[in-house]
């Protein structure tokens, strides 16, 4: 599960916005620093999901994936 | 050796005939990637890395650890690139993108192409202050859930250049 299908899973409708490149909720960076992708722009009114959900959110997903079916390959 | 005629932080070079080099001094390099890169699955901009140099007029291009340029000239200047891209998602879209200072400073035009490879063309002005800006390329993936390959080790298909083109 990738930070793109964490933050989905969180806030679902985030998926139809990210079609496109303007006005895009939020934006996801790698710098080949070896940290892989990180959030680099937050753009949305909601609050930035914290280390702790996303954390939590693959925890979930782990456990059982077929929870997390809807957008994740959007 | 005659110098070439300087104006502030500009030289141009003194013309072989007139006991010049006939070359210029301002930053230019030309690298390309030395092995195919694997982008992540996930909407978001990958840095690219490029690891081989054709030309780096001035040693401003970081091809080793960050794979950057850094002028040292302030100025202009004019970047220009390609990607070769193989395993791709028909309708995905796919960008080039120069970051500056980190931070993304322009995007490059967006495909959506219908096959398994493709290739992204990309040129944009932008401006350096000649000590601390530096300039990346990155490439934007627009899948969620796949990834993909920056064909390497081809000059001509996988590259990133840049020219001081002005003050």
């Amino acid at each position: 599960m990738n930070l793109y299908q964490k933050i989905i899973a969180i806030y679902p409708d985030m998926a139809g916005q990210m079609t496109s490149l303007a006005n895009a909720p939020f934006r996801l960076q790698d710098d080949l620093d070896g940290q892989g992708f990180y959030i680099s722009e937050w753009n949305d009114q909601r609050p930035q999901p914290t280390q702790e959900q996303l954390d939590f959110i693959e925890q979930m997903y782990n456990l059982n994936p077929n929870l997390f079916n809807g957008g994740m390959n959007e | 050796m005659a110098q070439g005629f300087t104006k502030g932080n500009i030289t141009l070079p003194l013309p072989i005939t007139q006991g010049g080099t006939g070359v210029s001094t301002q930053p230019s390099f030309s690298v390309y990637s030395n092995a195919n890169q694997t982008v992540g699955a996930g909407i978001g901009y990958t840095k690219v890395s490029f690891q081989s140099e054709s030309w780096d007029t001035n040693s401003n291009f970081d091809s080793t650890t960050n794979y950057r340029f850094t002028p040292t000239i302030a100025g202009t200047y004019l970047f220009s690139g390609s990607l070769y891209l193989s395993t791709i998602v028909a309708t995905t879209r796919y960008s080039i993108a120069i970051y500056k200072n980190g931070t993304l400073a322009k995007n490059g035009c967006l495909l959506q192409p219908s096959g398994t490879d493709t290739v992204l063309n990309f040129a944009c002005i932008l401006q350096a202050n000649g000590s601390t800006d530096y300039f990346s390329m990155y490439i934007y993936n627009g899948n969620a859930g796949t990834g993909c390959t920056i064909y390497g080790n081809d000059a001509t298909l996988t590259y990133f250049q840049g020219q001081w083109v002005g003050p």
